[in-house]
């Protein structure tokens, strides 16, 4: 099988456009993800996230382009396909007359057979009572009854998207650990979120989906090392900003008393080396969330090289991207 | 937390889990229609029997088209034939359409054919399966409602055998599987429950009232042979069988319908 050869992406996908009407749809998405890693896939609503995985799911036919998951074409080869991989929809839809069993049993038949004992395994973990009715879950239960579904067969990939919607912080941690496990055992996973912080702590690499095109594709790290850094210089008496203003990478800088503030993109060196012609008493550096890089990227129009002039705050000033 | 279930058996596979979810459908349809053909044959003694009712069907014998032969109307065949199983295939269609519509559409429309096509079964299984449930479920209806015939021929003496019963029963099959059969394709084909519904009802209604009025109408009467009731029509479960013409075009007209909403289905994109 194709997927047994490891040089192989996972998921690779060429020009994927897929049309609805007017500025709608997903349009000429190159993605490649690794065997092995976990990739997160960043993007407001209606960015393009759900009809690229569907797209790969094929549930919908692209307008043009291709997707290949393992190695086999995504159309041609879907059932070959959804042998090896577990889907966690955004917009989970489940048979409201049947239980949790009862669903675990028919997706398990569906799929020529699972063992029970992973079922058990994972409806422990995700504390589950599988006896009661799909309607009278709540949204948290319904999501974990997918999760299990997406997760007992012990796909090569697991597509998830929103995966933590609905859980408590919990279950949200036992499902950081179920994910952790499957990465560690090799497998992959990709995943969109709109929960940055888990996407930070969860993904290797991250892309970032504006309006149907992909705008970056980047290690977590690597987005972090592109955005613009605030730091605080503080010496033992006051100095003049517009020297430090004039520094390669130095996009703002101010004064404020014994304080400069400033705001750097890429190496820090000129800047440091520059402050150390004074007396420093302290450097304070804000490091940029994830969430502050990706709301960069929504504000700067048509700006599509990470390297937008997105302005990092420090940590928890700006949080909320929905 | 995992135990072992006996119901588990309708989970086995999409045939067996949509036969389930119609199984109040074909419990309420065929127990319904069962009894109304059970208190129609009822009447038979009082009304079929009595010659003033049988005088005043044949005074008017344009009904044909609507009533089936009204001139063997004071027999047990010929009564149950016009107060029963002239009408109740078109009602029995309106369910068979409503059904093949939802069997995709529905399942389209919650969501619910995401989860299924998840799964590593080809789209030609997930339409093929749920076609057959379809078809079974209508058997399964016709052959309540032939049962309720048959305990009605038992109540009120009749020596009408069961397998004439069954097969005047199965008999509604082939014609209310076309119009459902036409629903299917459609509901494979476009988005929505509109089209597959109206089309399959509208060709249901405009055949039974074009095949009905035909005799009254002279200019109607050579378009009869074209309506999928009059090839309906052509058996005669009590006395000459199934007409295995008619029947055959009726199931292949069927099949062919399959075929093309199987092959829309594999092209089409899920959304509702």
């Amino acid at each position: 099988m194709n997927a047994a050869n490891a040089t192989i992406p996972a998921i690779e996908t060429h020009d994927l456009t897929k049309r609805y009407g007017k500025a709608r749809g997903i349009f000429s998405v190159n993605l490649r993800v690794e065997r092995g890693e976990v990739f997160g896939f960043l993007g407001p609503n209606g960015a393009g996230k759900t009809t690229t995985i569907r797209t790969l799911l094929d549930f919908i036919r692209p307008t043009s382009g291709w997707a290949h998951i393992f190695g086999l074409a995504c159309q041609r080869e879907s059932v070959a396909i959804h042998k090896l991989i577990g889907n966690l929809p955004g917009e989970l839809a489940l048979y409201p007359d049947m239980t949790g069993q009862q669903l675990l049993t028919y997706s398990a038949n569906l799929r020529g057979g699972v063992a029970p004992a992973e079922i058990a395994r994972l409806a422990e973990r995700l504390d589950i009572d599988l006896h009661r009715q799909i309607k009278a879950y709540s949204r948290g239960n319904k999501q974990k009854i997918g999760l299990i579904q997406a997760m007992m067969h012990k796909p090569e990939l697991l597509i998830l998207d929103e995966p933590t919607g609905g859980l408590d912080p919990l279950v949200q941690q036992s499902l950081y650990e179920l994910l952790e496990e499957v990465k560690s055992e090799g497998r992959t996973i990709f995943f969109s979120s709109h929960v940055l912080p888990e996407v930070e702590r969860l993904c290797d690499r991250v892309a970032i989906i504006r309006e149907g095109r992909l705008v970056s594709v980047e290690s977590v790290a690597g987005f972090k090392q592109k955005a613009l850094r605030r730091m605080d210089i503080i010496f033992d008496r006051p100095v003049v900003a517009e020297p430090f203003a004039s520094i390669p990478g130095v996009v703002e800088a101010h004064s404020a008393g014994t304080t400069l503030h400033c705001a750097v993109k890429g190496s820090l060196d000129s800047l440091i080396k520059a402050a150390a012609q004074h007396t420093v008493v302290n450097i304070v550096t804000y490091e940029p969330s994830l969430e502050e890089i990706f709301l960069g990227f929504y504000k700067e129009e048509g700006t599509a090289d990470g390297a937008a002039p997105q302005r990092a705050t420090p940590q928890g000033e700006a949080n909320h991207v929905d | 937390m995992w135990t072992n279930s006996s119901s588990s058996v309708f989970f086995g596979n999409i045939f067996l889990k949509s036969l389930r979810d119609q199984r109040k459908a074909i419990l309420g349809w065929g127990l319904g229609l069962a009894g109304l053909a059970y208190i129609t044959l009822l009447a038979f003694p009082s009304i079929g029997s009595n010659p003033e009712f049988d005088q005043l069907f044949k005074q008017i014998p344009q009904l044909q088209g609507f009533l089936g032969d009204v001139a063997s109307f004071d027999t047990l065949e010929g009564f149950i034939t016009s107060q029963f199983l002239s009408f109740m295939p078109v009602i029995l269609t309106i369910y068979v359409v409503m059904a093949a519509a939802n069997t995709i559409t529905g399942e389209i429309e919650s969501g619910t054919m995401d989860f299924l096509l998840a799964h590593p079964r080809p789209r030609m299984r997930v339409a093929l399966e749920k076609y057959l449930a379809l078809l079974a479920a209508l058997v399964l209806i016709c052959v309540l409602v032939g049962l309720g015939m048959w305990l009605g021929g038992i109540t009120i003496g009749q020596s009408v055998s069961f397998g004439t019963w069954m097969l005047a029963g199965i008999d509604i099959v082939p014609l209310t599987l076309l119009y459902g059969s036409i629903a299917f394709a459609l509901a494979c084909a476009v988005r929505g429950r509109g089209i597959p519904i109206g089309v399959a009802v509208g060709l249901a209604v405009a055949g039974f009232i074009l095949n009905g009025l035909a005799p009254l109408v002279e200019n109607l009467q050579r378009y009869r042979e074209w309506t999928i009731y009059y090839l309906f029509a052509a058996s005669k479960p009590f006395s000459t069988g199934l007409d295995p013409l008619y029947t055959a075009i009726l199931l292949v007209a069927s099949v062919g319908c399959l075929g093309i909403g199987i092959f829309a289905f594999k092209r089409r994109d899920m959304l509702a």
